[in-house]
């Protein structure tokens, strides 16, 4: 009996079908978000069943994301996947500085997380209280203040009304025992001054005693280095 | 030079599980609303009654005709997700009045399609448990109650959603489709083949309704886990399978020449024996339970989708905050499609009687439903600048064909294919438009809010913010 052909083996036209994929993914980077089927096939000189029939596949398994309009193209997340596996986001030295002297003024562990799409990127873990690993972050968001901060933006139903209500009124967030039983958290957002996008979170990790009521100065501290963060992370 | 709306922030389906659904449990949607079991051990003896020697080229002919509208409702889910489905679809081709029409079809179609389901479920368990040697209870009672009983069981699954919904269906179906297949091997072979030779067409628009149920799958979309690749591939999969059933079962029937069909006893077989017969009967009520709840899952998510653009009452479009299903349009829904039999059985209708009435209704709202929204997809393909050849011939084929099929159907001798039906159907449907348009046309930001679907978000763009425009 004859070996069944691997579904990944290429075979006849399949490179230049490969080819033609790649050249779209460039194209809609180079061209920007919004570019249109038939600008992508011009642009590439494909015949446009060809190019629509590309441009879906890569819609179907979302490196390319339709906008609302319908008509037009942007790269989607699983891109962002690509380059934030190959190369995690480097916050800045200024920011890394800000953070640094933060940890010089608390007991407690300090972590700076961005935030690509949904996935939670500790890019400045502090090095004395190392935090729960980033697949675990991202994956089960409810469980960690940083991952909070990220369910409220999105108004996540997995997030208690409750919990979103003292957030949106105190301006940071809370959890206790979620990712170890002896530790609690308190994040706040770090947002882009201009649009107030919420780019990262900096979150302290302590003891659950010790974050039952926080310390006004820690907090105080807290919403000053994250305001200097602003500027640098957005 | 690019003009774009502006990307949300959050989806306006959001509360729904999005993007979270494995291929598994969509196949099992498209494949119990087809209900596979129950339609091949009861249509290929309708087709063979209406086509004679023509029987399996009428199964051809609808199982094409099935594909062409699975290909044209798939340049939709290839491009958005959408809880509404066809509606939805319809809706970005063609505008807001036929998509609200779509919408009422639509209803007509997933709700007589859950009644006749339950209906189904009931009355061949009640014949399996007479076959087994239970006592004989009245007809009217027994499948009155069963239908109670079901739908309460079917709103459960469905508000506790989709995952356990679609993990119960799959048990039932498969033990369903081997157990009509094991009876319909058996069927003796030398008959010649009875029935009227009404041609291709007649037998064509009888085969046709025991495709009904494939596009169920698009209800899911926003639900699905890379839904653009799974639901076109899916809608097609389940044509393209239930297909060679039916090929095989209507060959199986041709070769011994039709067995009576005994519209008393909801029984196609007159086989000997009680056991096997109550092994199949016990089959095919399981295939209609599947039916039941993946009708019911379309259902709500079409109501979820009216109730968040407001056209319908808005409450429906509440979503439960742990199950992440749409619970309120589950509890608003359910009552009527038990309801409804219950009465038809209370005026004293027999439960043969109810199918048929209920399966008339079905079969028009879906056929319409299918009509409007093959028309819709080379309209959309053209707005949206992406326009081919293929789907513009697969619609001049199908649009035509599906409107023969109804008018066929409508004539036939098919349960349900009574001369008053489509007058029925007819006041459902422009009763369902007048109670969906009169809100949207008063106020006119609903019917921008028509056809709604899962949006790209903030979220999934590389490097967007929300609320920004895209574009320059």
């Amino acid at each position: 009996m004859a070996a069944e052909p691997s579904p990944l083996s290429l075979t006849g036209r399949q490179p230049r079908a490969v080819r033609a994929a790649l050249a779209v993914l460039e194209e809609v980077a180079r061209a920007g978000p919004g570019v249109t089927a038939r600008q992508l096939a011009g642009a590439l000189g494909l015949a446009p069943a060809t190019a629509y029939r590309v441009i879906n596949l890569l819609v179907a398994d979302e490196y390319l994301v339709r906008l609302p309009d319908l008509k037009g193209f942007a790269l989607g997340r699983r891109v962002a996947d690509l380059a934030v596996a190959a190369l995690p986001p480097r916050p800045p030295l200024a920011a890394r500085r800000c953070v640094t002297r933060l940890r010089g003024r608390t007991r407690w562990g300090v972590h700076l997380a961005v935030f690509v799409g949904d996935r939670i990127c500790v890019v400045d873990p502090d090095p004395d209280h190392p935090p729960t690993d980033d697949r675990v972050l991202t994956a089960r968001p409810q469980d960690s203040a940083l991952g909070r901060l990220l369910l409220a933006e999105r108004d996540d139903p997995r997030l208690a009304a409750a919990d979103l209500a003292r957030y949106v009124a105190r301006g940071r967030i809370e959890q206790h025992g979620g990712t170890r039983p002896d530790r609690a958290c308190l994040a706040v957002p770090i947002r882009d001054p201009v649009g107030g996008a919420l780019v990262a979170g900096l979150a302290v990790s302590a003891p659950p005693e010790r974050l039952a009521v926080p310390d006004p100065v820690l907090v105080h501290e807290l919403d000053m280095c994250a305001a200097e963060l602003a500027p640098l992370l957005a | 030079m690019h003009h774009t709306k502006a990307v949300r922030g959050v989806s306006p389906v959001a509360g729904l599980d999005r993007r979270n659904l494995p291929a598994a449990h969509v196949w099992t949607q498209s494949v119990s609303a087809v209900a596979p079991s129950a339609a091949m051990a009861t249509t290929p003896v309708l087709v063979l009654g209406a086509a004679g020697d023509a029987a399996v080229w009428s199964v051809v002919v609808a199982a094409v005709l099935a594909l062409l509208v699975a290909d044209c409702v798939g340049q939709f889910a290839r491009r958005m997700a959408a809880p509404g489905s066809l509606y939805s679809f319809t809706a970005r081709g063609l505008g807001a009045v036929p998509g609200l029409l779509c919408a009422a079809a639509l209803l007509v179609g997933y709700a007589f399609l859950a009644m006749a389901a339950l209906v189904g479920c009931a009355a061949y368990g009640r014949s399996a448990s007479v076959r087994a040697g239970w006592p004989v209870l009245p007809e009217r009672l027994v499948v009155g109650l069963l239908v109670t009983a079901a739908a309460v069981v079917i709103a459960g699954c469905l508000v506790r959603g989709v995952r356990v919904s679609s993990r119960v269906a799959l048990a039932f179906e498969a033990v369903s489709i081997m157990s009509v297949s094991c009876v319909l091997a058996g069927v003796p072979g030398g008959g010649a083949a009875q029935g009227n030779d009404g041609g291709v067409a007649a037998g064509t628009a009888l085969a046709l309704t025991a495709f009904i149920g494939f596009e169920s799958a698009a209800a899911l979309g926003a639900e699905t886990r890379r839904p653009f690749r799974v639901v076109p591939a899916v809608m097609r999969g389940t044509v393209l399978g239930v297909a060679g059933l039916y090929v095989f079962a209507t060959i199986a029937l041709t070769r011994g020449g039709g067995p009576a069909w005994n519209r008393d006893g909801f029984a196609a077989y007159g086989f000997s024996g009680a056991w096997p017969s109550a092994l199949l009967d016990a089959g095919l009520a399981s295939s209609f339970f599947a039916c039941a709840l993946a009708s019911g899952t379309a259902l709500v998510r079409l109501l979820f989708c009216l109730g968040r653009e407001a056209v319908g009452p808005r409450r429906l479009g509440a979503a439960h905050p742990r199950h992440r299903t749409p619970h309120v349009a589950v509890l608003a829904a359910m009552p009527v499609v038990a309801g409804v039999p219950c009465l038809l059985l209370a005026a004293g209708l027999s439960a043969w009687e109810v199918f048929g009435a209920v399966t008339g209704l079905f079969t028009f709202g879906h056929m319409t439903a299918y009509l409007l929204v093959c028309l819709a997809a080379p309209v959309f393909l053209r707005r949206i600048g992406e326009l081919t050849l293929r789907p513009v011939l697969a619609a001049a084929v199908a649009v035509p064909g599906l409107a023969v099929a109804a008018v066929t159907y409508a004539q036939s001798s098919a349960p349900g294919a009574d001369p008053r039906m489509p007058g029925i159907f007819g006041l459902l449907a422009v009763a369902g438009l007048a109670l969906l348009a009169g809100p949207a046309v008063l106020r006119p930001a609903r019917v921008r809010a028509v056809g709604s679907y899962d949006e790209t978000t903030a979220a999934d763009v590389l490097g967007a913010a929300p609320g920004r425009r895209l574009g320059a």
